[in-house]
């Protein structure tokens, strides 16, 4: 291909008229964005939108309190005065005690490090792996589609709390081993759910249009099929969050967590199970409250982030 | 179409047996043993114990045997419980966990599509934002709460409902609520999510032009294509509820088979940890092998039975 | 769609119809479940075993799951009564030899729960049964006290040199490796319960159905579904049947301990265990119950890594411990605080307390613990103490402890230690083979008598598990099973313990007990520090 020659016609131009086209005849075909790009676009669109920015708000706020909520009291998270167990809240005790007699507000706060941190990674780590994954398995179909469910199969046969298990004994109790073990499966499902969206998609007009102008496979996942499945994608991001929060509370069982005195929302849960029958409220609620206030806050957020990620609601 | 669903199920089968290899090693290579009790005993009985499962042999003969009885479908005698083969023990736990499963599935999809669906033709308005906080509130609160609140409060204070066990179909409601709150709430996210999506789509403002009812649009048109994400995690999920959730049947005391994934691991009772795999992996194979099949149902595009460009 | 609708229809169908199924099972269960409750006279308890018992056959049962009812279905030479002393059961009497070393018991005319009579054949088989390797029994040990059992178990002997004949039809002769002036007692355990020889002959699985047990106890078993509940019947051909009051005993299996709670509450049980945040106010209110169980919790050190090789920096971490604290603000289920490692309940010649004659051990003395860290300190020359990592279980009380512990060595001795959890099985695996620097522990007698409890240290024992060895203490331990004279049986047995905590490898926090809920109708259940219940008396209004 290339610029036609002006040899015959009935109105001759002059040759000086035509000045040849700098740029590659490739650029020509690019499909480009208009001058405001989509995330500059999605932004605008977001901050519009009062609710989710109360969502990032509360985030932030959440965030800010993990890191100086333990720092505002006069008590520290691990120090017990015996006599004072179950404590209700009160001046002294903004969230009360708990049943060794130790500060709950602090010990939220506290604790509040350790979640959201395990909530936030397992989120971003699982919206890396998985979208690539199941991106690549949808987008390229047929064999590799074929074999790479197959691994998915494997991994999610395998008795978990076994391999948990040995990557407990083999790895030591840390951080660091939470969040490979909530990495070693967490990201199937999302793998799964951006390929079954991928399929969908990957045969639609403006997929093809891109495919037949030779854009390259990354490229048209990352142009043409993740925008329109970004719903389905936040929706298992947002879902990750809680999970991977209780998940942390579950390996903590196992001594796979961080290590008494410290203890997550999502020990703290549990361990306040019994107050139900007992009445000690403040213990189950305050950490199962926040757990629910960062689910909450993810959701309106994730919502916002749908609407304005949308190739479809562009204005 | 034939030719591909035989491919699947030989994939099938050696998943299945990477599977097996894979967690009997797993499962060897981790420590503890099934005779470690807080009681004491003395070497001499430990190593008859052994002997007795034929824990003393290397584990790759133990594996060849073991491969053996599976061929057979044998999935040999528990050792914790040893009156109880495994076969028995999911042969009477696997349609209690079921039933559970399929009363709490049932009322996860259907009214978590409900609220869905309703949340997206409302988006952004009030009924949106009801069903969502539900659904947050589904998500967040996880069900040994849920479950130990419901006790509490039906069965203990207000006496409406037996607090456990698994002895009549009013034994089953409060069970089944706790067990279906998650993933309703999962779904009815999802539902919601994938809907607002179709429902911006030209075909759909089409319809709507033509006059089309708002309920004729969204069981004739969008639900098709809003369905995938759904379906997609239903394959798991029916899998994962159906063999039964340790949680919620050990609160409500339900003789169901979810105890043994746990358990069994926990007491390290090799062939119970085997025979739960094995049962959980080929039905879980088979609900993904459904799945991508309803897939293609769905939405003609998808072809995966050809291969990819 | 219409693919959709019928592939959606016909999955609804399939499940259905697993689901009506299993609900017509249920629902004719529930059925036979009100016939039976018409019959309002029948006197029926209402417990919770937890959940399937391991085995219903005496010698694998080995376990409280098993153990609550095993011990109502079957019955040995001997029975415990309320204060824990062996009383005739299946033997009416028995003989002791001047060595004290042979037992002859003499059965009373008793039967199976299928009408044939209980043979001192059936005690002779079941108890070689119960040594026999290809049982593969986790109590076989226990048998060890017979003469030529350790080494049939072992497979160095023969059954038949295994000293236990039965002489006649109604005596039983046994010969002991060493006086044990404790086997009436040991026979209460449910290890040494007969079993019905023929039966057992003929079906290897006569112990997994109802249909097919055969008992010789106050009860008998009628129904078994498996996980989920159990029923036992009054055992009609029992010897002393007239003395037994309920008519039956509904054992739910209910895990959880909130849950039992709940079912206590609405009254579909009759007693129940106390959820951990429950207890302080149940006792306040004065329902809670408590019953000595024979059982120590402690913590181990490991004289193979330091500092714990040394003596002093050992006594120092078990002086800074306060264990009466503990047993008041953080366990809160009235425990006795232990100083010593034997618990309570152990009568000596001249009918004083085992624990209150050895004393206390060990105690409470912040100074003298800080005093003893510094002289630790510069024996091994540190100028800073190696790190401690305490390890425990995972389970809620076990961490509450661990926190407890931690602070109290912060505070006491200005020592910061960590703490780690493991899974049980993993723990249980690294404290056997000496990975763990301090670790939780626990113990649970077997029998009734101290030496159960400090053969435990002995050189080598699979309960050691601190690698500390001392040859004084084993010859103290040997004399004292050789011994024939009780009083100086105890003396020994003292001054082991006493040499234990000189040398402190480890040291205890309490003594266990059993806490319950029970229902003001029932009455006459007896609970065992050994660990298993008596039903034979219980009664209900």
């Amino acid at each position: 291909m290339g610029l036609p020659e002006q040899k015959e016609g009935k109105i001759q131009a002059p040759d000086d008229l035509f000045v040849p086209l700098r740029e590659s005849s490739a650029d020509a075909e690019m499909i480009a964005k208009p001058s405001i790009s989509y995330w500059k676009d999605a932004w605008l669109r977001l901050s519009g939108n009062k609710l989710s920015m109360s969502g990032l708000v509360m985030l932030i706020l959440l965030v800010t309190m993990a890191i100086i909520g333990p720092m505002i009291t006069p008590y520290s998270y691990e120090h017990q005065v015996l006599t004072e167990g179950n404590l209700p809240p009160s001046f002294e005790h903004w969230f009360g005690t708990d049943n060794l007699g130790r500060d709950m507000f602090t010990r939220t706060w506290n604790g509040a490090r350790i979640s959201l941190f395990v909530g936030f990674m397992a989120a971003i780590i699982d919206f890396l792996i998985g979208v690539a994954y199941g991106g690549f398995s949808g987008y390229k179909g047929g064999r590799v589609d074929h074999f790479m469910m197959r691994i998915i199969e494997i991994l999610y046969g395998l008795p978990y709390l076994l391999m948990v298990i040995l990557l407990m004994v083999v790895m030591g109790p840390g951080l660091f081993t939470i969040i490979i073990a909530l990495t070693v499966t967490g990201w199937v499902g999302m793998a799964r759910i951006v390929r079954g969206q991928v399929l969908q998609l990957k045969n639609a007009e403006h997929v093809l249009a891109s495919r037949t102008f030779g854009a390259s496979a990354s490229r048209v996942i990352r142009k043409n099929l993740l925008p329109n499945t970004m719903g389905p994608i936040i929706v298992q991001m947002t879902l990750t969050v809680p999970t991977a929060i209780f998940a942390e509370a579950f390996l903590s069982f196992l001594g796979l967590g961080v290590q008494a005195p410290v203890a997550s929302w999502g020990v703290m849960a549990n361990d306040g199970l019994s107050v139900i029958l007992s009445g000690h409220w403040w213990r189950l609620f305050f950490p199962a409250f926040f757990i629910s206030l960062t689910m909450f806050a993810f959701n309106v957020l994730g919502d916002g982030l749908q609407d304005a990620l949308d190739p479809k609601l562009r204005r | 179409m034939a030719k591909y669903v035989l491919s699947r199920l030989i994939a099938m089968v050696i998943t299945l047996w990477i599977i097996v290899t894979i967690t009997f090693f797993l499962m060897h290579a981790v420590p503890g043993s099934p005779f470690n009790q807080e009681r004491n005993t003395s070497e001499a009985v430990q190593q008859n114990l052994e002997a007795h499962y034929h824990l003393d042999e290397p584990v790759f003969i133990q594996y060849v045997i073991y491969i053996k009885s599976l061929a057979t479908l044998d999935f040999g005698p528990s050792i914790k419980q040893s009156s109880t083969s495994v076969n028995e023990m999911i042969g009477r736990g696997f349609p209690v966990s079921a039933e559970l499963g399929v009363i709490s599935l049932l009322i996860a999809v259907i009214s978590g599509m409900i609220l869905g669906i309703l949340a997206a033709l409302k988006h952004n308005g009030v009924i949106d934002y009801i069903a969502m906080t539900f659904a947050v509130i589904g998500i967040s609160v996880p069900n040994f709460i849920m479950a130990t609140l419901l006790i509490q409060q039906l069965a203990v204070t207000w006496e409406i409902f037996p607090v456990a066990t698994w002895a009549s179909p009013v034994h089953m409601i409060l069970p089944s609520i706790a067990l279906a709150t998650g993933p309703m709430a999962i779904i009815a996210r999802l539902t919601r999510s994938s809907m607002i999506e179709v429902l911006n789509q030209d075909y759909i403002l089409t319809a709507r032009a033509k006059g089309m009812t708002t309920f004729q649009i969204v069981t004739k048109h969008a639900m098709r294509n809003a369905l995938l994400p759904v379906i997609t995690i239903l394959g798991t999920l029916v899998a994962g509820v159906l063999t039964g959730s340790f949680v919620i049947e050990k609160i409500f005391a339900i003789p169901g088979m979810g105890k043994y994934f746990i358990n069994g691991i926990n007491d390290r009772d090799y062939p119970v940890i085997m025979g739960t795999t094995v049962f959980y992996s080929a039905f879980l194979i088979l609900m993904l092998f459904v799945v991508d099949i309803v897939y293609g149902i769905l939405d003609p595009r998808i072809k995966l039975h050809k291969r990819g460009n | 769609m219409k693919k959709l609708v019928v592939l959606l229809l016909s999955l609804v169908l399939l499940l259905g119809i697993v689901g009506c199924t299993t609900t017509e099972n249920s629902s004719s269960n529930s059925g036979s479940e009100n016939d039976e409750s018409k019959e309002e006279s029948k006197k029926v308890l209402k417990l919770n075993n937890g959940s399937e018992p391991t085995s219903f056959d005496p010698p694998i049962g080995f376990d409280s799951v098993s153990w609550n009812a095993l011990n109502n279905l079957m019955e040995g030479m001997t029975r415990l009564d309320q204060d824990d002393q062996p009383q005739p059961a299946a033997a009416k009497e028995w003989e002791l030899s001047d060595d004290g070393k042979t037992y002859t018991f003499h059965l009373r005319d008793a039967k199976w729960s299928n009408g044939e009579p209980v043979t001192a054949e059936d005690f002779e088989y079941a108890w070689k049964r119960l040594a026999n390797p290809d049982t593969a029994s986790p109590a076989a040990f226990l048998a060890y006290f017979i003469e030529g059992a350790e080494a049939f178990n072992t497979g160095e002997g023969s059954e038949e040199d295994m000293m236990v004949k039965a002489v006649d039809e109604s005596t039983l002769e046994v010969q002991l490796e060493s006086p044990v002036p404790y086997f009436p007692s040991l026979v209460s355990n449910p290890a040494f319960f007969p079993v019905h020889k023929d039966t057992v002959e003929a079906d290897p699985e006569w112990h997994t159905e109802a249909d097919t047990y055969v008992s010789n106890g106050p009860f008998k078993l009628t129904k078994w579904e498996h996980d989920s509940k159990f029923v036992f019947s009054k055992n009609e051909n029992y010897w002393d049947v007239a003395n037994v009051k309920l008519d039956e005993v509904d054992w739910a299996m209910v895990d959880d301990t909130n849950t039992e709670y709940q079912m206590y509450k609405t009254g579909e049980l009759h007693t129940s265990d106390v959820p951990a945040d429950l207890s302080e106010e149940l006792f306040d209110n004065g329902q809670a119950q408590v019953e000595d169980q024979s059982g120590t919790y402690f913590y181990r050190f490991n004289l193979d890594m330091e500092p714990f090789q040394n003596e002093n920096i050992r006594k120092a971490f078990a002086m800074a411990i306060d264990q009466q604290k503990i047993v008041e603000f953080v366990t809160k289920n009235e425990e006795k605080p232990a100083h010593g490692f034997v618990a309570y309940g152990f009568e000596d010649a001249s009918g004083g307390d085992f624990r209150e004659v050895g004393g206390d051990l060990v105690t409470t003395d912040a100074n003298k613990a800080k005093e003893l860290l510094e002289k630790g300190m510069e024996e091994e020359g540190y100028n800073e103490l190696p790190n401690v990592t305490l390890t425990y279980n995972t389970s809620d009380a076990h961490k509450k402890i661990a926190e407890t512990l931690q602070q109290m060595y912060k505070e006491v001795l200005g020592v910061n230690i960590d703490l780690a959890n493991q899974e049980w099985n993993v723990f249980s695996d690294e404290q056997k083979q000496l990975k763990l620097q301090f670790s939780r522990s626990s113990f649970l007698a077997d029998y009734g008598d101290p030496i159960n409890f400090l053969e435990s240290f002995q050189t080598g024992h699979s309960m050691n598990r601190t690698g500390w060895s001392s040859e004084e203490y084993d010859s103290l331990i040997q004399q004292a099973k050789e011994e024939t004279d009780e009083a100086k049986r105890f003396e020994l047995m003292h001054e082991a313990e006493a040499l234990l905590f000189e040398e402190m490898p480890i040291f205890p926090i309490h003594f266990y007990n059993q806490v319950y809920l029970q229902n003001e109708d029932v009455t006459g259940i007896v609970r065992h520090p050994v660990g298993y219940m008596e039903l034979k008396d219980a009664a209900i209004k």
